[in-house]
Formats: structure tokens, C-alpha cells, sequence
């Protein structure tokens, strides 16, 4: 069975990739905190389905969960239509072969319904199904109940699928699709009519008469039938080629280009930054992490505790420039031998990382100043933060990346996305955050917090003063280390 | 210009390049040629400093290569897709390429102007990014980015890769007419014992990382390189 075979392929891939059998360390890190994310999804699934009743507290518990589901669905209609992409690409190898298009028509299909957020929708149902629809309705309605949601949701996969696909070839429709959809969630929330209610209705329906519960993967089966058929008729890459990400070229930094080599090295870092996916994806979790402190700093009992204080405040002024500078050199992995004979003086190259590093803290340093907002202490600590990432957490891990000798692999996105990742990389940021917090604290307990403001602030400025000392220091651990880091760097995986 | 002296390289005891003695004079075009592992690509790479030899030294210009970096300021060299920056536009990669060469803005039109013909129309003001673009024009910008500055020394491995006729043409008078006009040496690598022959002065002959042939260019340069690599 040759539909086996492409999926026997695939898990090899999946299995195969270095990222597996390379990284055992990271692996273990990343499995436990999934395991334990995923253990505590099910624990909470299970007690708000076994409470349902008392949660919905209305007599129409169903029609609220039902509600809810009706959400969930359009979110996911949502999140797929931007996370999820059909792998046509994944069939180019077997294009050429005589195998039937059909067959891999089919595979394609197959292969982009499973993802994680199936798995989701398992988890949401099952324990509702088991504590809620099986306790008040019989079993076969039960079964069927379970038999359209799940439907439900590969709908939602192949509409997507379909929508998405249109847009290669034209965007009107999805534009129109994408205008019902904010209209509906406008509409919903100024409470002009609501669409979750109808979807609703019909699910309520649904356990009236549980034979209507077959249409669901009725529908799903023509959808995937629509786009079967629309596969058959265009089952060319070059059409889905066209929506690679990042290929316009835009931004030339002219200003920065005028500054010498240094100003060169500075502009080609930050448009290697802009200009591929992994490093992309990274910038577009800063808001999230300078948003950090709003978690805690509205509490009183963290907002008051200088020492919770301080890890925020390294945590929100340096993650930006710990997160570029771990993997400082790596990210230049690709054209390392380049840069190595091109003549470029290792000390300029050294220096435009930290000018680069530096900058990412005085930017996030200004943003959020806001904070004060919850105390004038808080500015100071994130100014001594600030102070002590520029003159030590900068060339600290500056000097932790030399020892950096695999590539980062750039062109794809960073979620779930480990390759070049050491398990250092992880142990590293605990001395950044437990330091700074273990000089404070001291002063903090003989009563002077002030003083331990000072005393990292001081750290930070002595730090700044030694800095051409330092660059030097960095700068002999490259070269002493460059046949190391230029043949690890060409082991592209 | 070059001088390599007992230099040998070694991979888990196995040794994949050991050369005795091996000078280049100034000006010369040196062609290497050898089968897929005979150590054309590790004999590059030690010598522009990019692997530790195990023993022995290699210099350029008297400039022994592992301690003393000054002799990349007059030596150009494109041997893969790691000598190129794929997230920049040509023009910029040019532009970045020069500045490190201590060229001006001026000198890097100049300079490119004087290569449009070999581009022949395909690479400047595309505004595109270089891994956008084919093959063959990526290895014309690793080539012509070789250039830049004018260098001494210029290292091509495998130049005539996924070029096109026209551009392999092009680019065998770009090595002759700098050769003329500059007096650069070229050390280049190749499978094509035609175009070797044709351009280089002298052609070494590599197998298992040691040199058994070392023919200076004569009318029958090719009849003996092929009757060499016979089957």
C-alpha cells in the first residue's frame, strides 16, 4: 500500500531529523515541560467537564458548552488559516515516480489533517463526552455526538485548506471569507446578534436527534471531496511556491551603510534578522516578553518584592538581547567561511554584536518604562537591570557564544523549532537571572535596598569601562577557536 | 606567491592530503584536478585558513596563513555556497563584500560596472535576494565578489559549475584578462579538463590527497590529463 509507504517516509523523516538524535538533552527539557502541559490540559478538561453543570449554571448546560465549542471551532478556523499550510511540498520527491496523482492527492490531505490542535479537540471532547453527554443521553447518542464534533473539526481543517488554496490562485474570496468572519465576531461582541448561539441551536439539535449528527461528516467529506478535486486539476508546485515567506526585498538601512564597516556588519546583522523566518518569528515574541511584568507587577505582594522586582527586571530589559547574543556567530553560520576570508577584522565583528546587544537593552529598557506606573522602585531596579546587562550579561554571553559551533538554521520558524540549540543554551539563562538577584538580595536584608541597586548598577558601569579589554578577550577566544567553529559551522544539521 | 611546505591533513587517521612541496610563482594560473575525494576542496580550504593542518604550513605572499591574517586583504576566493550572504540583494552583498575590501561606493559601482557583461544582465537590479536567485546565478556572484578589491590571489573551486556556455566562456576571459592586465594568480579546481587546460599555465594532478602529476601547460596538456583520467 503506497499510501502507507508516504507515511512510513514521513515518520522516518520526523524520526531522523538530527534535531532528534543530536540534541538528547534538549530533547528531555522539551519532552517533560510538553508532558507536563499537555498531563495539565487533560487534568483541567476533566474537572471542568465532571463540573460543567455547576460552571454553566444554567439549566441548558449543553447549549453553553456548545456555545463554547461554537468559538473554539471559528478560532480554529482562525489559527489554521494563518499556523497551517497544506504540505504539498512534502510530494515533490514523489511527483516524478508513476505513482497514481490521486494517491498522493489523498496523502496530502491526510497528512494536513493531523497536527496538534487535533489533539486538542480530543482532549476538550472526550472528557465532556464521558462526564456530561454519557451521564444524561444514552450511548449511541453519545457516539454520534462525539462522530459530529470530531467532523466538526476536520471541516474546519478542509475549509481552510480550501480557502487557503484559493488564495494562490485568487484572493478576492478569502478577503470576502476573511470580511463575514470580523463581521460575525464584531457583530457577537457589540451583541447585535449572536453567532455562537445559532451553532449552538444546531448542536443542541443534534442531541434531540442524533441522526442528524451523520450530516457533519457528511459535509466534512464533501469538503475534502471539493479539494481533492481541486488538487486533481492543479497539482503544480509552482503554485504554492509563490507564498514563501520573506522573499521581497525590502529596507536598505542606507544610514547605517554610510558608517564604515563597522555600520555594514550592523546592517547585514539586522537584515539577516528581518529577513528570515526563524529569526522573524523570534522578534515577534518581544511584545510578549517586555509585556512580562504586567503579570506580577499589578499584585502588590510581587510589585513590593525587590527581589522578584530584579528577575523582572533582567527578565524584561535583557531577554531580547540574551535571546540574539546566545547564538551570536551561529546565526552566521551559513556563510561563516565567507566572513572568515573576506577579510574582516574578528574585533569589528565582535564589536557589532555588542553594539547590536546593547542596543536591544536600551530599547527595551525605554519601553518599559512605563512601569513605573507601579512604583518609582521599579524604574530604579530595571535602570540597575539595565545598567548591569549592558556592562555583564552583554559580554558574558558574548563570550558563552564562542563556544557556539552550530549553525542556526534560519529558513524555517522557530516554534517548536530547537536545531542548533545546545542544552548550554538553557543552563545559561539561570546564572543571568539568579545572579542579579542574589547580589540584591543581601543588601535588601540588612535593610538597604538601595545600596543593592547600586551594587549592580556599579557592576554594570565597571563592566562598560573594561569593555575594550573584554572585546579583546572575546575576540582572542573566536580566533583561538575558528578552525572548531568554521567545521562545525559547515555541518549544516 | 604561494608556498606550501609538508603540509598534511588528517580525518580520524585517515590522511586526506599530503603535500610535500608546492610553489606557485606569481602570475601563474594553477589548475587542480582530481577525482571526487582526492582532497582538491580540503587543499583550498587549508589554505585560505579555513581547516587546522595537521602539520606543515601553507603562505601567501611569504604570509604564513594560520598565524598572520593579512593576506586576505589580497586574496579573493569563492568555493561554495558558504561565500555567500543569501538573505542579502547582490548589490548589497557587493556593497558589504567591498566596504570589508576597503573599497568606496564609487570603486564598488566601478567595479561592477566593469562586470556586466559577465552578469550578462541577470544579477543587478533584480531586487531580489540572492537565494532567490538560480544556481547559476548565485555561483556568477560568489565568482565576481572574488574579484572585488583587486586581489593577488583569487581561489575558485569548481568555478564552471552550473554556469551557463556563454558565462563559462565569459568567465575563462575574465581569468585570462586579469591574469594579463593585473597579474593575478588563480588557483582554480575543476572536472572540465578542457577548460583547464585551456586556461591555466599548469595543472596538478591530485589523488588521495597527494600530488602525481604536475604538467605545465603545453600543446598536449589535455591529451596527457586525459589519458591520465581514462577508464
Amino acid at each position: 500500500m503506497i499510501l502507507l509507504q508516504l507515511i512510513n517516509h514521513q515518520w522516518k523523516q520526523a524520526r531522523r531529523s538530527p534535531i532528534w538524535q543530536k540534541n538528547l538533552a534538549v530533547n528531555i527539557i522539551m519532552g517533560f515541560f510538553f508532558f507536563i502541559i499537555l498531563l495539565e490540559f487533560v487534568v483541567l478538561s476533566m474537572v471542568v467537564s465532571d463540573k460543567w453543570h455547576e460552571i454553566a449554571g444554567t439549566e441548558k448546560p449543553f447549549t453553553i458548552f456548545h456555545q463554547v465549542l461554537a468559538w473554539y471551532f471559528s478560532a480554529m478556523l482562525v489559527f489554521r488559516f494563518f499556523m497551517q499550510k497544506l504540505p504539498a511540498l512534502e510530494v515533490r520527491p514523489y511527483q516524478h515516480l508513476p505513482l497514481k496523482k490521486q494517491t498522493l492527492i489523498h496523502y496530502i490531505l491526510f497528512r494536513g489533517s493531523l497536527g496538534i490542535f487535533n489533539l486538542l479537540t480530543f482532549i476538550i471532547l472526550i472528557p465532556f463526552s464521558i462526564f456530561q453527554v454519557g451521564y444524561s443521553y444514552s450511548l449511541p447518542t453519545t457516539l454520534l455526538w462525539l462522530l459530529a464534533m470530531f467532523s466538526m473539526d476536520l471541516l474546519v481543517n478542509y475549509t481552510v485548506f480550501f480557502f487557503k488554496k484559493q488564495m494562490a490562485v485568487n484572493t478576492k474570496p478569502v478577503l470576502i471569507f476573511l470580511g463575514v468572519l470580523v463581521i460575525v465576531g464584531v457583530a457577537e461582541y457589540l451583541e447585535w446578534f449572536s453567532f455562537s448561539e445559532i451553532v449552538a441551536k444546531g448542536f443542541d439539535f443534534l442531541l434531540v436527534f442524533p441522526l442528524l449528527a451523520l450530516i457533519v461528516p457528511v459535509l466534512a467529506f464533501l469538503v475534502y471531496k471539493l479539494n481533492f478535486n481541486f488538487l486533481l486539476r492543479g497539482l503544480y508546485l509552482e503554485n504554492y511556491q509563490s507564498a514563501k515567506a520573506g522573499n521581497e526585498l525590502r529596507g536598505n538601512l542606507q544610514y547605517l551603510n554610510k558608517a564604515g564597516v563597522l555600520g555594514q556588519i550592523i546592517s547585514m546583522d539586522i537584515k539577516l534578522q528581518l529577513r528570515n523566518k526563524r529569526t522573524k518569528s523570534m522578534l515577534m515574541m518581544a511584545p510578549l516578553f517586555l509585556a512580562y511584568g504586567l503579570f506580577f507587577y499589578p499584585q502588590e505582594q510581587y510589585s513590593k518584592d525587590g527581589g522578584f522586582v530584579v528577575f523582572i527586571g533582567m527578565f524584561t530589559t535583557s531577554v531580547l538581547a540574551i535571546n540574539y547574543l546566545q547564538y551570536a556567530f551561529a546565526y552566521e553560520g551559513a556563510f561563516y567561511d565567507f566572513l572568515r576570508t573576506s577579510g574582516l577584522k574578528t574585533n569589528d565583528f565582535v564589536k557589532a554584536k555588542s553594539v547590536l546587544g546593547s542596543g536591544l537593552i536600551i530599547v527595551s529598557y525605554i519601553l518599559t518604562t512605563p512601569y513605573i506606573y507601579f512604583g518609582t522602585d521599579i524604574l530604579l531596579i530595571h535602570t540597575a537591570c539595565a545598567l548591569f546587562s549592558l556592562g555583564f550579561i552583554v559580554p558574558s554571553i558574548l563570550f558563552f557564544a564562542t563556544y557556539n559551533k552550530k549553525t542556526m538554521v534560519l529558513s524555517r520558524g522557530s516554534a517548536f523549532n530547537y536545531q542548533g540549540v545546545g542544552a548550554a543554551h538553557f543552563f545559561a539563562m539561570i546564572p543571568v537571572f539568579v545572579l542579579p538577584v542574589m547580589i540584591y538580595l543581601p543588601f535588601k536584608w540588612l535593610g538597604n535596598p538601595h545600596g543593592g541597586m547600586i551594587a549592580l548598577g556599579s557592576i554594570g558601569v565597571i563592566g562598560l569601562l573594561l569593555k575594550k579589554w573584554i572585546h579583546q578577550m572575546i575576540t582572542d577566544n573566536l580566533e583561538e577557536r575558528k578552525y572548531i567553529m568554521s567545521e562545525g559551522f559547515r555541518q549544516k544539521y | 606567491m604561494i608556498q606550501i611546505n609538508n603540509l598534511q591533513k588528517k580525518y580520524n587517521d585517515i590522511t586526506v592530503l599530503d603535500i610535500q612541496q608546492l610553489n606557485i610563482p606569481d602570475n601563474e594560473s594553477f589548475g587542480l584536478v582530481g577525482n571526487n575525494g582526492a582532497g582538491k576542496t580540503t587543499l583550498f580550504r587549508l589554505l585560505l585558513d579555513l581547516l587546522r593542518a595537521d602539520q606543515g604550513s601553507a603562505s601567501i605572499n611569504g604570509i604564513a596563513v594560520a598565524t598572520d591574517e593579512s593576506w586576505k586583504h589580497f586574496t579573493g576566493s569563492f568555493l561554495d555556497q558558504g561565500f555567500l550572504i543569501d538573505f542579502l540583494s547582490p548589490e548589497e552583498f557587493f556593497e558589504f563584500t567591498g566596504k570589508i575590501k576597503g573599497m568606496s561606493h564609487d570603486d564598488v559601482s566601478s567595479f561592477l560596472l566593469g562586470m556586466e557583461e559577465f552578469f550578462n544582465g541577470e544579477v543587478l537590479g533584480k531586487k531580489k535576494l540572492i537565494r532567490n536567485f538560480s544556481m547559476g546565478n548565485q555561483q556568477k556572484i560568489g565568482i565576481a565578489a572574488a574579484f572585488m578589491g583587486n586581489p593577488k590571489v583569487v581561489v575558485l573551486d569548481e568555478p564552471f559549475n552550473s554556469l551557463d556556455p556563454s558565462t563559462q566562456i565569459r568567465l575563462k576571459q575574465l581569468i585570462k584578462q586579469n591574469k594579463s592586465e593585473a597579474a593575478t594568480t588563480f588557483l582554480i579546481s575543476s572536472h572540465d579538463l578542457n577548460h583547464l587546460a585551456e586556461v591555466c599555465d599548469r595543472v596538478v594532478v591530485l589523488e588521495e590527497g597527494k600530488i602525481v602529476h604536475d604538467l605545465h601547460s603545453d600543446s598536449d596538456t589535455l591529451a596527457s590529463l586525459e589519458s591520465y583520467f581514462a577508464v
